[in-house]
């Protein structure tokens, strides 16, 4: 659909032009941020200011000084675990409200769904009171059954809406040349739904790696704290330990496994994102 | 009733699938739930836990009778109304431009775009309250340095509530493009081409075929984000913790608040009734939507 008029190169260069500003409006903050985490501490003390030449030096000294370490391994650990649990169980429930019709499925569905509408923090008070009792406050195993609230119904949702687009020819077929249905789902329904078990592996690791309110009640111990919570901490510090520099460092680095996942799944988010939300 | 035994007798295999995560789900999620719901109806205070009584549904009128509350309930409807709105129409427009069939490096641009949404909300809250420090962030450097006065943008009773309306949409509107440029990307070229012809001005042609076209998509967007706003904490709580004042406070801070600032469990459980409410007739709108079964 090209056409090539004379008058349209104006149109062309607005939009151009349009587009860059936008991107530049989005991306200032974090310019401003990366500029300022890339500058020597002593010269951002006072909030603004930079370094030229820039330097790594408020990047390594937030890892020496924080403990941004530990919150980076708690963080990782933490969404990787919840992810394996969460996926494991997610596949074999999505695989029956996709394939079977069964007595109570829409009541399993829908029940599944509505913890989606729960504030994670409504679910904070009393998972605070239950895990006291048993012992699972400031605990890892605790944070991650936590996080299985909501990634276990969204995992199951995605997985539903994407299961039920494969045809199901295939499992039969699988089925009457003798597969058990333990192995149909292993060897035929897993390798089928790779890549969109993968984009949504991701979006669900990425979910329980941006969760603040659960983690900020259940756990107050810094040897058990994530991401999240440790920028929350050091936001407010300007102490002699903790400068500018070092806050931007830590939003900058924090900000890199999401944007590497970004960049891994580019090509599946726009169709995950409009499967998973909806036939509209 | 012997239909529905047989029928799940046929079946019983799903309910084996179904078993595992139902499971961890009755322990983690249904049951807490309920236990939340109950504690609600008493109340349990922490520092003396011992003492609780039932107190049926006092809790939740004293709530509804408590000026703080309102205060927090309504600050949750300016805030999600004014996030999703202003995020919808700014990502509209800049989904139409991305759209544009002049416009080159289409998916350079999109990952840029997405990468505000991708970054931990927490995280954004924390860079843009560094951004915004009433005397040494860099907005106001800027703001100084062109001979305005500062501006308080964390620390005004007054305004701040509309500030930190500011990184939230920032971060909303790159979703709000996605979603509604992977819409606009499946419109058929060939319903413009005959608007054109049959003389419809660009205008007319965005009016009667792209918006009708986006209708169902943004529906189910505008639901899904007053749902994500109305419940939310963790931003809020990091950029202002509900100050100053109660200025910002909005209902999940002030549930917060009640339940581990000044313990009260049982009434923080209550306070959480009507924000659960809306969500569910919120919710109840957005499932019906997406899923049509």
């Amino acid at each position: 659909m090209k056409k090539k008029f004379r008058g349209e190169w104006k149109e062309t260069i607005g939009i151009h032009v349009g587009m860059i500003l936008i991107v530049a409006a989005l991306f200032f903050p974090i310019s401003i941020l990366l500029i300022t985490s890339l500058s020597r501490p002593e010269d951002v003390q006072i909030g603004w200011g930079w370094s030229f030449p820039p330097s790594l030096e408020s990047h390594i000294k937030l890892w020496q000084d924080s403990p941004m370490a530990v919150y980076a391994f708690n963080s990782l650990v933490i969404a990787a675990a919840t992810v394996v649990i969460a996926l494991s169980v997610s596949i074999l429930a999505a695989h029956a409200l996709a394939r079977y019709r069964f007595p109570g499925r829409s009541l399993v569905f829908v029940s599944i769904l509505t913890l989606f509408l729960i504030p994670s923090l409504f679910l904070g008070i009393p998972l605070f009171l239950m895990f006291r009792a048993y012992g699972l406050l400031d605990t890892r195993l605790g944070l991650i059954l936590a996080h299985s609230t909501f990634t276990i119904p969204f995992l199951v949702w995605m997985l539903k809406n994407y299961m039920e687009t494969v045809p199901k020819e295939i499992e039969e077929s699988a089925v009457i040349d003798g597969a058990n249905r333990l192995q149909v789902i292993i060897h035929v329904v897993i390798p089928l739904a790779a890549p969109a078990i993968f984009a949504m592996a991701i979006f669900a690791f990425l979910g329980s790696y941006h969760q603040f309110a659960l983690n900020f009640v259940l756990v107050t111990e810094e040897s058990l704290s994530t991401i999240p919570i440790g920028a929350m901490r050091y936001r407010g510090v300007s102490g002699d330990w903790i400068s500018f520099g070092q806050i931007a460092a830590y939003t900058i680095e924090s900000a890199i496994p999401p944007i590497l996942f970004l960049l891994l799944t580019s090509k599946y988010i726009v169709q995950g994102l409009t499967a998973g939300f909806g036939k509209a | 009733m012997k239909k529905i035994l047989a029928a799940m007798w046929k079946e019983r295999i799903a309910y084996l699938e179904l078993t595992p995560a139902f499971l961890l789900l009755l322990f983690v999620a249904f049951g807490p739930v309920v236990y939340g719901i109950i504690l609600g109806l008493t109340d349990f205070n922490l520092l003396r836990p011992t003492q609780t009584s039932f107190v049926g549904l006092k809790n939740f009128f004293a709530q509804l009778l408590n000026s703080r509350y309102h205060h927090a309930l309504w600050n949750t409807l300016f805030y999600t109304v004014c996030i999703t709105g202003f995020s919808f129409i700014a990502g509209l427009g800049i989904s139409l431009m991305l759209n544009a069939q002049k416009l080159r490096a289409k998916s350079f641009f999109r990952i840029l775009i997405l990468i505000p949404w991708v970054i931990t909300p927490v995280v954004v809250a924390v860079g843009w309250s560094i951004l915004m420090r009433n005397e040494y962030g860099f907005i106001n450097y800027v703001l100084i340095k062109w001979g305005f006065s500062n501006i308080n943008f964390l620390g005004d009773l007054e305004h701040t509530l509309k500030w930190i309306l500011v990184p939230m949409v920032w971060r909303s509107v790159p979703f709000v493009i996605i979603m509604l440029y992977a819409r606009l990307k499946g419109i058929q070229g060939v319903l413009y081409e005959a608007a054109t012809v049959d003389g419809a001005t660009k205008w007319q042609q965005f009016l009667y075929i792209t918006l009708p076209e986006l209708k169902a998509v943004s529906a189910v967007l505008v639901l899904y984000m007053c749902l994500m706003n109305a419940k939310v904490f963790d931003v809020i709580w990091v950029l202002t913790m509900g100050g100053p004042g109660d200025s910002t406070q909005v209902a999940m801070t002030y549930v917060y608040d009640v339940a581990f600032q000044r313990w009260q469990l049982g009434n923080a459980a209550a306070a959480s009734y009507v924000p659960m409410m809306i969500l569910f007739v919120i919710g109840a709108f957005y499932i019906r939507l997406v899923e049509k079964d």
